[in-house]
This record gives structure tokens, C-alpha cells and sequence, in this order.
């Protein structure tokens, strides 16, 4: 485990160096067309070829990990911050706001996710940038993803309630806020950080999905999902595998995120 | 009525009510989306320069009815309450018609889907379980963290160059959450004490695991069976646009990119409630498997 969980950390850190430079190392701009050159296949110039639009697919790959990979783990922030306040405040409070709390957690996962999703972007005015429309998809996945996490921090909040130390505390007159903060806080930080890894994997296969129906980021801006949309046409996949690329990443990259995650989980 | 049995009857009731309460909010969630919308109270005949202009303050009398908020919602939740959702902006039908034509699609897909991957998540499960070797887990956990790490779309994608079904990708897309969640569950209850006790006992594996941690894994398989209709239903959108089978899902698809909300939320609303609805069923059953935590 110990070595799949090392191979995991240096092939995520690798990504991650490649994506927070991907303005500086991507031979060219993402979004400028090489008209004299569109599906070109690799070459010393372009080295993973160019779209059908003569676009630099390296260099659209490099950008689409910035977008798909920084702002996955935003999204999972946002989500674990909900499901922190969320969870946290039923699991502290108990009884019947507990209760009241998990019933809505319960139903929350009922819905049918993606569908809500689809609603929910739809509802979008159609002039929105593509930098925006980047911001708002992972902000929705942010939105919409905290209650399978909000359930599993109510319940180690709860454990930790009913804890000698909190008692103790309580019975020394520590306040609530203090109580949340000092005591409580850095108990349940494990599992913040386990659900916040499990997050971001969902997160980056949930804007794929979405960006591959045409409902996620929009053009030029690259994503892992959107960049995914070429192999919608497939009749020629087999001699041009280098389109590929983008899904490789992706396969790779959550392939990592679930060896990580995992290990975290069994130490957390 | 025993104890017992009243307590089901009011966890079945509850979830009635939590269904019904979904399916009123997205009633009232697409009223408001219709009222609010642009265009909402014109009509296109009134362009129409062969009406006169008292046919065309007739129509606009007409529209005029739904103008008060109240009235809007009161019609629109009485339309629902006769299976009439509206009509469609992106087709020119009834919304009723639409979920009515597309429903078998996506039916045939979910359940051929689900009985597909339950019955090789539990096949892989029970054969790892028996074989207690390293090397037949790992072979099965990785086919499930491959496919897991695959979007639904490109599943379906590669089930389309495959040529086969769409449920045939549903069922690739689910195996691997039903597979890692059913081992997980199964190979605990192999480890319970009474269990190797059977197997001391001389009872063979196949006995252990099909009349013994089969049953005592039941109530916990069947929560995730209410579960597994919900992620089928995710998985069947995107299989369905990509594998152009005509459900509910692609359905949904189009409402989307045509911005055709009064549709998106009634079919959104009625998936909620089919999900509602089988999560009720498999928390009821596994209550009646377990009376003592109903």
C-alpha cells in the first residue's frame, strides 16, 4: 500500500507541477489556430497534433489539468466546508436537529445528482464567459456534492461529543464556539481530509461527464471533458490514438487520487 | 398489528409523504421557472395579421388568466395532480407525452443495467470471498478502480464502439461502486466469529456463504440496492445521449441544452421521486429483515 500510495503522490504531483505551469510550459496558446495545419498529426511542432480547429493539443491538454485538476479540489473545499458546518452543527446540537438534519441528508442523496446538475446549469444565462462558466460549473459540483460527506462528519462529530475529554471540557465551562474550535476541530480533521480527497476525484469525473454533453466549461477553454468530446467521433480513433491524451490524464490522474485517498482513509 | 409492524407502517408513510413532498417542490420549482421565464404570457398567434384585433384581445384575455402568481401555481398543481405537467418549449407536446414515450427506454436500459451489474458484483464478490486469495481480489479490485475511473460517458462511448447496449455501460458503470461496496460488506460478515465457527464446524463454503453471510449481509446489500436505482439513474443519462438511446435520460439532455426548464424540472421531479420511492421500498424491507432497529 505504502508503495502505491508513493507511486500515487509523485504521478499527482507531477500532474499538479504540469498544471500550475501550463501557461509557461504549453508550446502554444491554447486557443490560437494553426489554419494551415487542423487534425495534424504529431510532429516536432505539435507534439500530440492539433485539433480539427488547428489548435495546439499539448498545449490545450497542459490547460485543460489546470482547469479540470485546481479547480477540483476547490470545488471539493467548498463541498467539505458545507458538509462541515452542516454536519458538524447536527452532530454537536444532537436530538431532534439532528434528526431533522439527516432526514434532509437523506433525501439530498435520494435526488438524482446529475439530473439536478443539468437543471441547475441550465438555469445559466447563455452569455456567460467561458471563465465564468468554468467558475459556476465547480461551484454548482461544490454546492451540490456535501451530503454523502455532511453524514459521516455528523456521525464523528457525535462520537466526539459523547467523548470523556468533551465532557470534561464541558463540565470546566468551555463554550461551544471554543468547544467546536479547540477541541472538536482538530479531532474531526481526519475526516475533513479524507472526504475532501474522496471529493475531488467525483468532482473532476462529474465535470468531465458534464463538459462531454456540451453542459460544462465552454469554448476555447479547455477541459479534461471537453477536450474528451473529440472521440465522440471514433470511426477514426484507431490510427489517431494521440487523441486519446486527454482521457489518459484523466484515467491516470483519478487512478491516483483513489490510491491516495484510499491509504488516507485506512490511516485516517 | 405488532409493535413492529406499526413502526414499518410509519417509516412507509414518512417516505410517502418525503416523495410526494419532492415532487410538489419541483411541481412548484417548475411553475415558478415557467411563470418567470421570457415570453411567459405572449403568444405567437397574436402576430398573426389575419386575426382581428377582438380574436387577438381574446387571446390575451385568455393568456391574462394566468397573470396572478397564486392562480398560476393552484392551475399548475392541479394540471399535475391529472398527469398533466404542461407542454414542452423544445418539442411541441405535452410533457406527459414525452415522459410517457421515453419512459420505456430508459426502464429496459436501468433494470437490464442493474441486473447485469448485481449479479457480476455478486458473483466476483462471493467467488473472492470463497477463494480467500490475494491475487483474485486484486484482479477484481483492479477491473472495478479502472472502470471507476472512467467517466460514464466514455463507458458508454466504448460500449457504442463495442456495439452494444446502453445497458450494457449502465451496468460497466455501476459494477464497480456495487462491487467495492458488496465486498467490503461481505468479507466482514466472513470474518465473524460465528461464521468461522460454521466453517470449523465443517460446513462447506458454499453453504457458509449462500445460507449464512449471504443472509446476515442482507440488510446492508439492500440499502445499497435503494441506492444503486439512484446511481443507475445518473448513469443512464449520459450512456443514453452518448449511445443516442431514447430515455429519459437523453430526455433530459435535450431539455438542458435546449433551456427547456418546465420540462428539465418535471422530469427531474418525477426521477426524484422514482428514487424516493425505491429507497423507501429497500429501507422498509431491510427494516422487516431487521424488526429490532425498525
Amino acid at each position: 500500500m505504502k508503495r502505491a500510495r508513493l507511486f500515487a503522490v509523485v504521478a499527482l504531483a507531477l500532474v499538479y507541477a504540469v498544471a500550475l505551469g501550463a501557461r509557461f510550459l504549453a508550446p502554444a496558446d491554447y486557443a490560437f489556430q494553426f489554419r494551415e495545419a487542423p487534425n495534424a498529426p504529431p510532429s516536432v511542432r505539435f507534439l500530440l497534433g492539433t485539433d480539427e480547429l488547428g489548435r495546439d493539443r499539448l498545449s490545450r491538454v497542459f490547460v485543460a489539468a489546470q482547469t479540470s485538476l485546481l479547480l477540483a479540489p476547490a470545488a471539493a473545499a467548498l463541498s467539505t466546508l458545507l458538509a462541515a458546518l452542516i454536519g458538524a452543527t447536527a452532530g454537536y446540537i444532537g436530538g431532534w436537529w439532528e434528526k431533522l438534519t439527516m432526514a434532509g441528508v437523506d433525501l439530498f442523496l435520494s435526488l438524482p445528482w446529475l439530473f439536478l446538475l443539468l437543471t441547475v446549469r441550465a438555469v445559466l444565462p447563455l452569455d456567460t464567459t467561458p471563465a465564468l462558466s468554468v467558475m459556476l460549473t465547480f461551484a454548482i459540483l461544490g454546492c451540490l456534492g456535501w451530503a454523502a460527506s455532511a453524514r459521516v462528519i455528523c456521525a464523528g462529530v457525535r462520537q466526539l461529543r459523547n467523548s470523556g475529554f468533551v465532557l470534561n471540557a464541558r463540565a470546566l465551562g468551555c463554550s461551544p464556539a471554543r468547544l467546536l474550535a479547540v477541541q472538536l476541530g482538530p479531532n474531526i480533521k481526519p475526516v475533513l481530509w479524507a472526504q475532501f480527497l474522496v471529493s475531488i476525484p467525483v468532482f473532476v469525473l462529474a465535470e468531465a461527464n458534464l463538459s462531454m454533453l456540451g453542459l460544462g466549461v465552454a469554448e476555447p477553454l479547455p477541459s479534461l471533458g471537453g477536450m474528451m468530446r473529440e472521440l465522440e467521433n471514433f470511426s477514426d480513433l484507431g490510427s489517431q490514438l494521440w487523441r486519446l491524451a486527454p482521457l489518459a490524464l484523466l484515467f491516470a490522474c483519478i487512478t491516483a487520487f483513489q490510491l491516495f485517498s484510499s491509504s488516507r482513509e485506512v490511516q485516517a | 398489528m405488532s409493535v413492529v409492524a406499526q413502526r414499518i407502517l410509519r417509516a412507509a408513510c414518512i417516505r410517502l409523504l418525503a416523495a410526494a413532498a419532492v415532487v410538489l417542490l419541483a411541481g412548484l420549482a417548475g411553475a415558478t421557472l415557467v411563470r418567470f421565464a421570457p415570453g411567459f404570457g405572449t403568444d405567437e398567434r397574436e402576430l398573426d395579421s389575419r386575426l382581428s384585433s377582438e380574436s387577438i384581445s381574446a387571446l390575451r384575455a385568455h393568456n391574462a388568466r394566468d397573470a396572478n402568481v397564486l392562480v398560476f401555481y393552484a392551475r399548475y398543481l392541479g394540471g399535475i395532480t391529472h398527469g398533466d405537467f404542461g407542454m414542452s418549449r423544445t418539442f411541441p407536446q405535452p410533457i406527459s407525452q414525452l415522459v410517457k414515450e421515453r419512459a420505456p427506454a430508459t426502464i429496459r436500459n436501468i433494470g437490464y443495467g442493474l441486473a447485469m451489474a448485481w449479479s457480476l458484483a455478486l458473483a466476483l464478490t462471493l467467488t473472492a470471498t470463497a477463494a480467500q486469495k490475494p491475487a483474485a481480489d486484486i484482479v477484481f479490485s483492479a477491473a472495478a478502480g479502472a472502470l471507476i475511473s472512467l467517466p460514464a460517458t466514455v463507458i458508454g462511448l466504448l460500449a457504442v464502439i463495442a456495439r452494444k447496449p446502453a445497458s450494457f455501460a449502465i451496468a460497466a458503470a455501476l459494477f464497480p461502486l456495487l462491487y467495492r461496496y458488496a465486498r467490503n460488506v461481505v468479507q466482514s460478515e466472513w470474518e465473524r466469529p460465528w461464521i468461522m465457527a460454521a466453517r470449523a464446524r465443517g460446513i462447506g463454503k458454499a453453504r457458509t456463504l449462500l445460507r449464512h453471510v449471504l443472509c446476515a449481509s442482507a440488510p446492508q446489500l439492500l440499502a445499497l440496492a435503494g441506492v444503486s436505482l439512484n446511481m443507475a439513474f445518473g448513469a443512464a443519462l449520459p450512456v443514453e445521449v452518448i449511445a443516442d438511446s431514447p430515455g429519459i435520460g437523453q430526455l433530459a439532455w435535450q431539455a438542458a441544452l435546449g433551456r427547456d426548464l418546465p420540462l428539465l424540472v418535471t422530469v427531474t421531479g418525477i426521477v426524484a421521486a422514482i428514487t424516493l420511492l425505491g429507497n423507501a421500498a429497500a429501507t422498509l424491507a431491510q427494516q422487516a429483515l431487521q424488526p429490532e432497529q425498525a
